[in-house]
This record gives structure tokens, sequence and C-alpha cells, in this order.
């Protein structure tokens, strides 16, 4: 992490309304100077409708937003000094790479040799000075992406916001994009605000992702955080997919509670999360916490539906007697450890493994 | 390989030379009279002579025609340009259904007939104490080419991403800055070739012309038309050979620049 000395983003009690869809919701939210935070979510949750009003290109219809303690939601966009990396690059096709670059410093009327140095230096830093001549259209989809990332931080902004940066990019370069633009972060020790739907991506470069639905933020924290602790039904399978099993808590005791389900009891690690006896609980559970065989603190006797040999892993798809569908991710070394579809097997869990999550 | 001459292609090539002639034919009758030796409209039999031209290179009537068909062309081009140009930049960042509608507004002029333009201005100019000045003129005409202006910035903004304004804004750049910096010379061709249209279409323009003005404002066409009325000066088909000529070197020019474009943006 870094230490710079930056300014927090604050954002209060904000929503945008479109007629009666509310697109922002009343969302609070703190962005620590320094920080990678991902807004993540699928399309309509108003993810990229918030960037935009941090941005000034969207007026909210209630609340502030305050950048080291100043409210900017007055401020036109070029008055914001955001740095900003739009879905498409939006690059200026009438402009090559280096004017394109150098714009911003030509709008603030900086003297000539300095817009000059400091478009080598940005153009080093992406990679990309041996193309400073070419016009924005002969670059390819990441060439294009690294030119928009260097015209956003030639004027040296303390926050960067990315609408969707990597939409248009295809899988392997996304990846290796991902890794570049999170050592550039560690890098610069600016503040990136980012927008994706792809949980990969958010996983793979943020400090912290904010998950949203609706308009709202449902649940803020850590990737290991959000993945390890879901809080409702709704992140456990849009981070990462989960399989669900609804019960009774019938006991608790020394943070272990027992489940009463369809299929039978099954031990359940509280994890610091309250259960009261009696209570519907619904709990999440990862595919690949799931093993075949005894030995676990769970056993539950299922039927192999499918069954999938994906070179690294093997996907299963199980039903239980009670009708309980689960997938079940399993390390496979070779292809004819696969079981058979129809097979009847044990499958097994750790009591840690479940979390109860919140229907919604 | 040569393209084999099959009945049917030969006879398609005959019509379509048949209609192209039969277009162009009427366009070139003012060639050879423009050229008679005598002092009424009539194809020289033999004898040649440019005294016509010389009368309209002389005469201060003609000149002045010329004068005030190319001051109010200019004008209406420049006025055309400004307000079609920033109406179809306006409407494509509104966008959405509002700018769809009042985009059709914009081209009403081109719709409503010449003679209805003609009546309401022509009321209009007399109260406005607009009738038969050059403003007058200019400002009709500029409404007559601003409709096709409009049209072809339209077109030219088709294909920009409405993105750009929004990065250029988030860069640093004021609502008129982004038009000057990013706008604009993304939609220059379209600005050219409406700027074009808009000065064709006043420098012919004869219906409107003949409702605004009277006496001081006197353009080329008017002259033209009051002249072969009156008396069947040879000097009409001088003037209109001449104006056949400048049409073919500037579409000449226009295809050229095109032609060159194409292929620099081949290599």
């Amino acid at each position: 992490m870094s230490t710079a000395a930056g300014q927090d983003i604050r954002l209060y009690g904000l929503s945008k309304f479109y007629g009666s869809f509310k697109a922002l919701d009343d969302i609070d939210l703190t962005v620590a100077p320094g920080e990678f935070l991902t807004l993540l979510g699928p399309s309509g949750s108003g993810k990229s409708t918030l960037l935009m009003a941090m941005a000034g290109f969207v007026e909210p219809s209630h609340g502030d937003i305050f950048v080291g303690g100043r409210s900017i939601v007055r401020l036109p966009p070029e008055k914001r000094d955001f740095g900003v990396v739009f879905q498409g690059y939006a690059l200026f096709p009438h402009m090559s790479v280096a004017e394109n670059v150098a714009y911003p410093m030509k709008v603030r009327g900086l003297p000539r040799p300095t817009i000059e140095a400091k478009v080598q230096e940005t153009l080093a830093l992406v990679q990309l000075d041996h193309l400073a001549k070419r016009a924005p259209k002969q670059l390819s989809g990441g060439q294009q992406q690294r030119v928009a990332l260097a015209r956003a931080l030639v004027f040296s902004p303390e926050v960067l916001l990315l609408d969707e940066p990597m939409g248009a990019l295809d899988k392997k370069l996304r990846h290796d994009l991902q890794i570049e633009l999170r050592q550039l972060h560690r890098r610069l020790g600016r503040t990136f605000v980012n927008v994706t739907h792809d949980q990969e991506e958010a996983m793979a470069m943020s400090d912290r992702i904010a998950i949203m639905r609706a308009g709202r933020i449902v649940q803020l924290g850590a990737p290991r955080e959000l993945y390890d602790r879901p809080e409702t039904r709704f992140v456990a399978d849009f981070l990462g997919k989960s399989n669900f099993i609804a019960g009774l808590v019938a006991e608790v005791a020394e943070g272990t509670a027992l489940i009463e389900t369809a299929d039978g009891r099954f031990r359940h690690a509280l994890g610091g999360r309250d259960l009261d006896p009696g209570a519907e609980v619904l709990l999440a559970l990862r595919p690949q916490a799931l093993r075949l065989g005894p030995g676990g603190d769970n056993a539950l006797a299922a039927r192999v539906e499918t069954a999938i040999f994906l070179g690294t892993h093997a996907e299963l798809t199980l039903r239980s007697a009670s009708g309980l569908m689960l997938s079940v991710n399993i390390a496979i070394d070779r292809a004819d450890a696969l079981p058979a579809e129809g097979a009847a097997v044990t499958l097994s869990w750790d009591a840690a493994a479940t979390v109860s999550v919140l229907e919604d | 390989m040569k393209l084999r001459r099959s009945p049917g292609l030969l006879l398609t090539l005959t019509i379509a030379w048949i209609v192209i002639g039969f277009m162009l034919a009427p366009m070139f009758i003012s060639v050879p009279l423009s050229l008679s030796p005598e002092r009424f409209l009539s194809m020289p039999d033999g004898d040649f002579s440019l005294r016509h031209y010389e009368t309209v290179f002389t005469s201060p009537a003609w000149l002045g025609a010329l004068g005030d068909s190319a001051m109010v062309g200019i004008g209406a081009t420049l006025i055309a340009t400004f307000v079609g140009g920033a109406a179809a930049i306006g409407l494509w960042r509104i966008g959405g259904r509002a700018a769809r509608v009042i985009g059709v507004l914009a081209l009403l002029p081109m719709i409503v007939p010449p003679i209805v333009t003609a009546l309401a201005l022509s009321k209009a100019w007399v109260t406005l104490g607009l009738f038969d000045t050059v403003f007058g003129v200019v400002l009709s005409h500029a409404l007559l080419g601003m409709p096709f202006v409009f049209m072809t910035v339209t077109a030219a903004l088709e294909g920009l991403d409405p993105r750009i304004v929004q990065a250029a804004r988030s860069l640093g750049a004021g609502p008129f800055r982004v038009v000057r910096d990013v706008i604009v010379p993304n939609v220059r061709a379209g600005l050219f070739t409406g700027g074009l249209f808009a000065f064709v279409i006043s420098w012919d323009e004869i219906i409107v012309t003949l409702f605004v003005s009277s006496r001081s404002v006197y353009t080329l066409p008017r002259k033209i038309w009051s002249d072969i009325r009156d008396n069947i000066d040879p000097a009409v088909a001088a003037v209109s050979t001449l104006m056949i000529g400048i049409t073919v070197i500037v579409a000449v020019l226009y295809l050229l620049r095109d032609l060159m474009r194409a292929k620099s943006g081949e290599a």
C-alpha cells in the first residue's frame, strides 16, 4: 500500500433518480487516499452512474461528494481534476497518440517543453513511447487502452476513475493488463476507482470491492473478506459461485450450530455471526470446499448428474436424496479419475466451510 | 479478361447514355448561343465572337449583379454554416427523441415549398425593415442553405463517439473549448460540404430573392431572369456559360480533393 498523503473522497447519501427509477439509492462511501477501489455489479446496478457522478457527468438528485473535506458536487467535470478512462477509451480520432496525451496539459496552458517532456515520460510509463506518432485507429485495443491511461494520468490527478477499462479486450490480454494496472497503482500511489462487472478483474486488482445491486452498495470490503464472508445470497453467488442449503437452527453450542435440513443435520461454524435456535438459516457453500468421499465434519449422499473435465479441475453437478442440487469443483490429476455420471457418491465438508447469509 | 458484350449490356449502356445526354444537353445549349456574333439570341452560323463576354465584363449592371451575388452568397454561406453546424452539434450532444424532433424542424426550410418561404419572408422583412437590404437577402438565403449544413454535419457526427466530449471535459476543457478542439476538427468535412451546398443554393436562388428584394439588391439569377423577360440579349447565354464553367471547375476540384483523401487513407 502506498503512503500517499492524498485526500479522501466521501460520498454522503448520494442518489440519482430518473423519473421513479432509482439509479443510485442513498449511497454512503469513503474512498481512502491511495486506495484501489472497485465498484462491482451486474449491468444496471448503478456502478457506472456512481462513477460518472464522481466524474461530474451525472448530476446527483440528492447527496454530496467531498474531496478532502471540500464539496465538489457543484463543480463541472473540467474543474474536478480527476483522470477518467472511459469505456471504449474515447481517444480523439483526429489527434496522434502524443497529441492525445498532450491535450490535458495544452488546455492548462503549460509551456511546450514541459508538455513534451511529460508526454515522453508518461508514454514510457505505459510502454508506448515508440508509437507516439500513430493515430489511435492504427493501434490495437490494448494499446488504445494504454493511451487512454496515459492521457488520464499525465496531468497528475490524485484520483483516477476507470469505467470498464478492460471491457473490450480479450481474456488473455485482460489478465496481463490487470497485473500491469495493479503495479501501476502501487507505483503511483494515487487513488483508483474502477468499475467492472468482471469479478475476476475486481478480485485481481482491488484493495477493496464495493458490490452494487439496484443502485445500492450491498457489501464493501477486501476481496478475501467478501469472498469468505459474504453477507447475502446475492454476494455469495455474484462473487464466485455458491451452493445454498436452507434449514432451521436446531442447536447452538460453542460457536457451532446444528442445522436441520431436508437432507439431515449439518454442523456449521458460526464464525462470529449469531444464530438463534429455531431460526431459519441459509448456508452458502463454495463448490471447491466440497470433497468426494467421507472425511469432513459433514457428509451427504448424492448422485452424480453431470461430470465435466476441464483440465485443471472437474466440475460436477450432484443431486441429493431431497433433490438439492450441488455443484462441486475438485482438483483432478487424471481424466479417468472422474466419477461416472449416475454414480452414487458421498460428499463431505467442514463445519467452517459454510457461511450463513441473508436471503435477498 | 475481356468483358463479354451481351446484347442486354449494350442496350443498358445505350439507354444510360441517352438519359445522360438528355439531362446534360440543355445545359450546354448556352455555349454556342453565347458565341453568336449577332445582337439577338441565335445559333452562330460559322462566325464566332466573344463580344457578349465583353459585355458581361464591362457592363456595370452585370458586374454589379455578380458582386451582389458573391456578397450574398458568401454572407449566407457563413451564417448557414455557423447556425446549421451549431444546431447539428448541439442536438447531437443532447441526443434522444427530443433531439430528433427538433432535427426535423431544422430541415423544414428545405421541405417547405420555396414560394411559401418567400411569401412569409417578404411580409416579415417589410415589417422588420429588412426588405430589399443585403442583410435581408443574406438572411433569407442562409435560411435556405442551413438545412443542408445541418444534414451534412449530422452525418459527420454519426460516427463520432460521444464519449470524446466527456473525455475532453475530464481532461480540463470547458464546453466551448471542447467544441473547438474536439468536435469541429472531426466534422470539418461535413461543414465544408454543407457550406458548399449553401453557397450553390444562394448562388442560383431566384424565387425567394424576387420576394425579398426589389432594386437595391440585384443578384445574378435575378438579372438573368429580368433580362430574358425584357430583351433577349445573348449576354445571358454568356453569363450562363460562365456559371456552368465555374460550377464544373468547383465540382472537379471537389472530386479531386475526395480522390486525394481516399488515396491517402489507403496508404
